[in-house]
């Protein structure tokens, strides 16, 4: 059974956060297909995307919220967070209003997630240097100062969108080694992959329903 | 679709009547939830298992549940005491359960068949085990617009909030994003105990990302919402058994205004699109947005006639079978590049329009009311026909049938398949006779058309 692309060993949960009109769904969908996304529409709700990736020869399945921007969304988006394992948190180095947004998105995801949860700061568009409007420094302090991850990428031509959710997913990994991570904590955001006898992180009720059903 | 978390003010459970079925005696249970209800039927024993995995596991309090009795429990007076009792312990346990709603509470009352948020959950935790299965198996997945519309309407309002049982939905969202082929059953009656009307609910297909091959069975297209990207990633379509009258119906399904045929409507990968068993009436002009479709399957409809289908270039198999078609003219202006068209159980009476249809090499024309042997000339011309099926016509009766058939075919007849069938030896041998009997009564080749406009 476990052949091909369903081999991997743990599923990470992800979301991706920030303004409107930053690039979030870009930077997915630049991350699942390589691809750019010219015209864009607004995400309604949540949009989803997996990829399995490879951290330290270990298979890694990232299932990947990619969340609305816009502000009458945030109720319905508010409930994704909570067991994410990594959060993208993302602004527009061409719109300093984004940036300037970043804390009340910080405060949302502490709130509402656990301690261990990664977050990683993306400033997006750096292939529009000449519109900059907010410096790699001082986006630098602010992740320093909050204890965050920080790169500058561009969904448009690739750069950094491979490194960003593969150093979440490290660093997801790397607790989970030093078990700062608790896999079988239901907020953690980290699964096994099912089939693994006795590690499953489901609660013994859900466990139950499992049938044999081999359609 | 029920909703618990909505409506748990507005839920009631009452057990409205008994019956007894092979000696044993039925409660039966109606649960109400806003305007949703359905029934469910349990015996004693049922609720006395129950009763004690709630006592054990989430401190229900022991002595609510009607005591057990051994003899005389057959009686009126106690059954309907009984009743009663049960009713009230219902009652009372979902208000003191209200906030945890455990799992054997929810089975037991069936809420995981008709309630968005049990459903999901038990969906959920299946697929977490299975779905790795179910992608490399490559078959067909079912869902029922049931668990479509509980999925779209989770995602717009997912409820986690107010609740304390918990479930991570994205097994679900994972598995379907993945999936390359599913089928979607729909229903116009009631589902299973309740009052659900599957096709009133609406529904959307948007988490299918890299959908390949659609099913639709007795779906409802007005409850359809959005299609996602399904018009830019299915190949293979089938819409059988639906309410669709037309073409529109089915690939404008959420369009508003119908009358804007716009490109980015357009079924960009659709090869392959079945609409057989509906109640289409006619070919409508929107069937220009399956642009790249090879095959077309329209069999068991009510078209009466072929139109529309020149916005096709690439059509190269027809299915019209058992449809209203009775007169077809210039076949070859609308449709010809066809390799293979079915025209079966029809009222075709004439098959001069199919003269000029020089790809076709397979005419099924089994069913119809062709009467005179001498309409075949027409078939005769046509260089890459190699299957013609003509039974069920009165032409199949007439003497020699088969060799004054074959005749028009002339060299050509060796190599046609005859209503299934080869032709024998002793035919090929009769048509060699016959044209030379005619060479000699005309004194030169026979030119069949010529030949035809003498009789």
């Amino acid at each position: 059974m476990s052949a091909g692309p369903y081999n991997y060993s743990y599923i990470f949960k992800y979301i991706i956060i920030g303004d409107m009109g930053v690039g979030k769904s870009c930077l997915l969908h630049q991350f699942t297909e390589k691809k750019f996304m010219a015209d864009c529409p607004h995400t309604i709700g949540v949009e989803f995307g997996t990829r399995i990736i490879e951290v330290s020869g270990q298979k890694i399945k990232l299932q990947i919220w990619d969340t609305a921007g816009q502000e009458r969304f945030r109720a319905v988006t508010r409930s994704y967070y909570r067991g994410a394992a990594g959060a993208l948190m993302v602004y527009d180095i061409t719109r300093r209003s984004t940036y300037n947004h970043l804390s009340s998105w910080l405060t949302d995801t502490r709130n509402l997630t656990n301690p261990s949860t990664v977050i990683f700061l993306i400033g997006n568009k750096c292939d529009l240097e000449g519109q900059r409007d907010v410096t790699y420094e001082e986006a630098s302090k602010f992740a320093e100062e909050n204890g965050l991850m920080f790169v500058e990428a561009s969904a448009k031509t690739g750069d950094n969108v491979e490194e960003a959710f593969l150093e979440t997913a490290k660093k997801i990994y790397q607790s989970i080694q030093d078990g700062r991570l608790d896999l079988n904590a239901a907020e953690s955001g980290v699964q096994h992959k099912p089939s693994q006898p006795g590690r499953n992180p489901l609660s013994n009720d859900q466990q139950a329903n499992k049938d044999n059903c081999a359609c | 679709m029920a909703c618990f978390w909505l409506n748990a003010k507005e839920t009631t459970i009452n057990i409205f009547t008994t019956e007894e079925i092979n000696n044993v005696t039925y409660y039966n249970i109606k649960v109400s939830v806003g305007d949703c209800n359905w029934k469910v039927a349990h015996r004693y024993n049922e609720f006395y298992e129950l009763h004690n995995q709630l006592v054990i596991d989430h401190g229900v309090s022991k002595d609510i549940l009607p005591s057990k009795k051994v003899i005389r429990n057959k009686c009126p007076i106690f059954i309907e005491s009984r009743r009663k009792g049960l009713e009230e312990y219902l009652q009372k346990t979902l208000v003191f359960l209200k906030r945890t709603m455990p799992k054997s509470f929810v089975e037991f009352l069936e809420f995981n068949l008709y309630d968005i948020f049990f459903l999901l959950q038990d969906l959920s935790a299946k697929l977490f085990l299975e779905s790795d299965q179910i992608l490399s198996s490559k078959s067909t997945y079912f869902f029922t617009v049931l668990e479509l519309h509980a999925l779209s309407e989770f995602l717009k309002k997912p409820l986690l909030d107010q609740t304390e049982t918990r479930f991570d939905i994205s097994p679900v969202v994972d598995l379907c994003s993945q999936l390359s082929s599913i089928t979607v059953s729909g229903d116009s009656k009631p589902y299973l105990g309740s009052n659900i009307i599957l096709n009133k609910l609406q529904f959307d297909l948007s988490p299918f990302k890299c959908l390949k091959v659609l099913y639709l069975k007795q779906v409802a297209f007005e409850s359809l919402n959005s299609l996602g990207s399904i018009r830019c990633t299915v190949q293979k379509l089938h819409v059988n058994h639906t309410n669709a009258t037309t073409i529109s119906q089915v690939l404008q399904c959420d369009v508003i205004h119908k009358d804007n045929i716009e490109g980015s409507q357009k079924w960009v990968s659709l090869e392959i699109l079945d609409l057989n068993s509906n109640n289409i009436t006619e070919i409508d002009s929107t069937i220009k947005l399956a642009l790249k479709v090879t095959q077309l399957s329209l069999n068991d409809n009510k078209i009466s006639t072929i139109t529309n289908l020149s916005h096709l270039p690439n059509l190269s198999q027809l299915n019209l079978a058992n449809n209203l078609i009775s007169i077809c003219t210039d076949l070859h202006t609308r449709v010809g590049n066809l390799k293979t068209l079915n025209l079966s159980q029809n009222n075709i009476n004439c098959c001069k329009a199919f003269s000029r249809l020089y790809s076709l090499e397979t005419l099924d024309l089994s069913c119809n009311k062709i009467n005179n042997v001498e309409d075949i000339q027409f078939l005769g011309d046509l260089p890459c026909l190699e299957n013609l099926v003509l039974t069920g016509n009165n032409v199949a009766t007439a003497v020699d049938y088969r060799v004054k058939v074959l005749e028009y075919f002339g060299d050509r007849a060796k190599n046609l398949c005859l209503d299934n069938e080869k032709p024998s030896q002793a035919e090929l041998d009769k048509v060699s006779v016959l044209r030379a009997l005619r060479i000699v009564k005309e004194g030169k080749t026979p030119d069949l058309k010529a030949g035809f406009a003498i009789y």
